[in-house]
């Protein structure tokens, strides 16, 4: 797609930040959609025989289809940006259109794979932190990522093999792909829904990672 | 084999040093040179010794140990073996270039420019390439070669005096490799490297007030 004379910026460091450009004509309008790339995956459970003549339960997939939820719009004006503040993991697919016309004149999906992604750890409890570093092993392992991890203790330990680079928070590390910061804020009564969008209450280790992770895999 | 890496160390990137360190190879940090300068320290460092095999990289890419061991026996059948990454990290480029032609192209009297969003490989495409790619472009991604490569083919930055600031040291060595055919610049797929670069974000810690050579 020829995107003269525009430019766009799309950034997941954050959240989503979407930043628009025509460096001709200085009155142009974006118009923004966003769409969660979702999959209808059917399994069915079957018994699979082993190496060792044994049986074992496995899955196969009766069907897979992809498709688009649409999640959020909104229009810019030129030379502005656009921040949803939403923290967590989502695949998003981005249309960008002229504001009156509905030319399409930038699209982008959200693809992680051979690229950084940075989790920012806030927890001193070191069970918490092992069970967050297992579930962004599993992370990884689905999304062909790398891995940046922010964290004193863990820097300090350098435990985890699939990791690949330490920080400290003082390092001020910024220069990742996508970026998710993982902690408990606000409190059980007032919490923070960007960073924990199901809330603090009752919310194990593992439901913690999990809300910003897979929140949206889960409800669609 | 009897190798050696070359690192261009501008930067203080503490993943990187420890990334190396874990390498099992004899090592030669170039620190505080800019690209320019080095052109006169690394070629010498080559003719002044007598390894078989010399690797270079600069200081903001990470490698796994495995990954770069392959690297090496890869090495051992090709003349020009090199790792591969995103070409930065809000970028879906990646340093593998598909055809045997780099473009360039000219902005008035200065210097040629690199056009390089042309055949580049783009992230969504590695997974159906083949473990070894012909690729017209290193970037220097841990980029090894024979001796005799680097007697061939000398480090150079396209820039001829110190006060033109285009350096492109990476693409002026494979372009010349091009043009010539004589070796092929392959890059084994399984060998990924990560680059701790962003658009915006990098080049803004590069010092260049002591300059060392450190032999480990």
């Amino acid at each position: 797609m020829d995107t003269k004379p525009y430019i766009f910026n799309i950034e997941y460091q954050n959240g989503l930040r979407i930043s628009c450009h025509d460096i001709i004509n200085p009155d142009t309008e974006f118009w923004i959609r966003v769409y969660i790339k979702a999959q209808n995956r059917n399994k069915k459970l079957i018994w699979e025989s082993n190496n060792s003549g044994g049986a074992i339960v496995d899955e196969i997939i009766m069907n897979n289809e992809s498709f688009n939820i649409p999640f959020l719009e909104t229009s810019i004006k030129n030379h502005h940006f656009t921040d949803f503040f939403y923290k967590g993991f989502v695949s998003y697919n981005i249309e960008i259109t002229k504001r009156y016309t509905e030319e399409i004149i930038y699209s982008e999906s959200f693809d992680c794979r051979y690229k950084l992604v940075n989790f920012t750890l806030h927890s001193n409890d070191i069970k918490e932190l092992h069970t967050w570093m297992c579930a962004i092993k599993k992370f990884k392992d689905e999304t062909n990522c790398e891995i940046s991890i922010i964290n004193d203790w863990i820097w300090e330990n350098k435990e985890y093999d699939f990791v690949d680079a330490y920080y400290r928070f003082k390092d001020n590390f910024n220069q990742y792909y996508a970026g998710y910061v993982i902690g408990r804020f606000g409190d059980e009564n007032a919490p923070d829904f960007y960073r924990n969008p199901d809330g603090l209450k009752n919310k194990t280790s593992l439901d913690i990672i999990e809300d910003i992770l897979y929140h949206f895999t889960k409800k669609l | 084999m009897n190798n050696v890496l070359m690192i261009m160390n501008a930067r203080n990137i503490a993943p990187f040093k420890e990334c190396v360190d874990k390498l099992n190879i004899n090592k030669v940090w170039f620190k505080g040179y800019t690209e320019f300068e080095l052109n006169t320290h690394i070629n010498k460092f080559i003719q002044e010794t007598s390894y078989d095999n010399y690797f270079l990289a600069p200081d903001d890419l990470l490698i796994k140990k495995h990954h770069f061991e392959l690297l090496e026996r890869k090495l051992q059948h090709h003349d020009i073996v090199t790792g591969w990454g995103v070409w930065r990290q809000n970028y879906n480029w990646t340093t593998i270039y598909k055809k045997d032609k780099l473009h360039v192209y000219c902005q008035g009297s200065s210097l040629p420019l690199f056009k390089k969003h042309y055949n580049v490989v783009y992230t969504h495409e590695i997974d159906s390439m083949p473990n070894e790619i012909e690729t017209a472009f290193t970037g220097w991604f841990y980029t090894g070669a024979k001796r005799q490569v680097w007697l061939d083919y000398p480090y150079q930055t396209i820039s001829v005096s110190k006060e033109q600031n285009v350096a492109s040291t990476d693409l002026h060595w494979s372009k010349r490799i091009l043009e010539d055919k004589k070796y092929k610049q392959i890059c084994i797929k399984d060998a990924r490297v990560t680059h701790i670069s962003y658009i915006g974000h990098d080049y803004l810690d590069l010092k260049f007030d002591t300059k060392e050579i450190i032999y480990e």
